[in-house]
């Protein structure tokens, strides 16, 4: 059975790394990386992952901007994409759902809640360590 | 149709007055009861022992967070030889590990003051200089002790730190050489937590020694660009 693929988008080196060691230490997932909006949308076109998890402030391009363009795309408007926000406040939120993200975590990241999360929108039985 | 009254079950102690084929059916309500107490027993057992091991899993959760985010700190403090990067650094730990978006960071000069060395969503004029004589910041660099609001202990808030969340002395060979001040924390963020004071205490032992070897590879390189 082919493994699972997650885009992790982030531009601090410090989330991006927290991202992948909560993947690594819970899950089996194949991981790729991208520093911006720009080369998330690059990514999700040529490598098509399964879950998306990206950053809102970023620098070229944000997170909203990425998930809208991400969203247009045929082949990418399917992929569940869970935004990272720093700050949680409701119209922050408000914004991610209305730019078409599946669910949102809130920095730090907490990564029972991340999982869970991911559980929920691609399945517990391939991938996620239980 | 009217629905018959349910029938009372006999008690053991009509067993002896029942007919043979009554009987044995009794003693095999007797011992279905016995075996029901028993499977009771053990499904009280394992529930009792599913929550212990719930627990341990939540303990181990917890830890192996901790751990995770202790080495990410880490490594991101000593994997770079740039005063830059180290500072980079700290700002990306301080926000996105800790969840505060006001900081500032000190190094104590031999003048007893304070002096800012970088900071972040903050009005650094009033940071600029501090007496370390005085204040919750000057406390943090007098004691080398955590501080963490609401503490006191009677010592005075200067006016730039009204909203001060916590401060952490910053130790060089067990020597206070500054210290980080943090303000604001994120909204989602209610308070500090066990992980947090973890943090605190890996940047309070590993922060100034990334910055000194960062300053000391740099005038390494400085000197050897100098005499080439």
């Amino acid at each position: 059975m082919r493994r699972k693929k997650v885009l992790l988008v982030d531009d601090s080196t410090t989330s991006l790394l927290m991202e992948q060691m909560i993947f690594k230490n819970r899950t089996n997932f194949d991981l790729i990386t991208a520093r911006d909006g720009q080369e998330a949308v690059e990514l999700a076109l040529t490598e098509r992952p399964d879950l998306i998890v990206m950053d809102v402030v970023m620098p070229r391009m944000s997170g909203i901007e990425a998930l809208e363009r991400i969203r247009l795309q045929e082949v990418t408007r399917h992929i569940p994409v869970i935004l990272v926000t720093t700050r949680g406040e409701p119209e922050n939120v408000e914004m991610g759902y209305a730019s078409g993200c599946s669910d949102y975590v809130t920095k730090p990241i907490n990564g029972a809640e991340l999982i869970s999360k991911i559980d929920n929108l691609i399945g517990a039985e391939e991938g996620v360590l239980q | 149709m009217t629905a018959r009254a349910p029938q009372p079950l006999p008690s053991p102690s009509d067993y002896g007055s029942m007919s043979q084929p009554a009987q044995g059916l009794g003693e095999r309500v007797l011992e279905l009861e016995a075996e029901r107490a028993r499977l009771e027993r053990a499904v009280a057992a394992l529930k009792a022992e599913q929550r212990e091991l719930l627990e341990r899993f939540a303990g181990l959760e917890e830890q192996s967070s901790t751990v995770t985010t202790l080495y990410v700190a880490c490594q991101r403090l000593h994997s770079q030889l740039s005063r830059r990067e180290v500072l980079l650094a700290v700002r990306e730990l301080i926000s996105n590990l800790i969840g505060c978006e006001e900081y500032a960071l000190f190094s104590l000069a031999s003048d007893g003051a304070l002096h800012r060395v970088a900071s972040f969503g903050l009005d650094s004029g009033a940071l600029e200089r501090l007496d370390a004589r005085t204040g919750l910041i000057g406390r943090t660099v007098r004691t080398g002790e955590i501080y963490l609001r609401p503490e006191s202990d009677g010592v005075e808030a200067a006016p730039h730190e009204s909203n001060l969340t916590a401060c952490i002395p910053l130790q060089r060979e067990g020597i206070v050489v500054g210290a980080i001040a943090l303000f604001h924390l994120l909204p989602q963020k209610p308070g500090f937590q066990e992980l947090d004071r973890e943090l605190f205490g890996l940047l309070k032992t590993h922060l100034a020694t990334a910055l000194y070897c960062a300053d000391l590879h740099e005038g390494a390189k400085t000197r050897n660009g100098a005499a080439a």
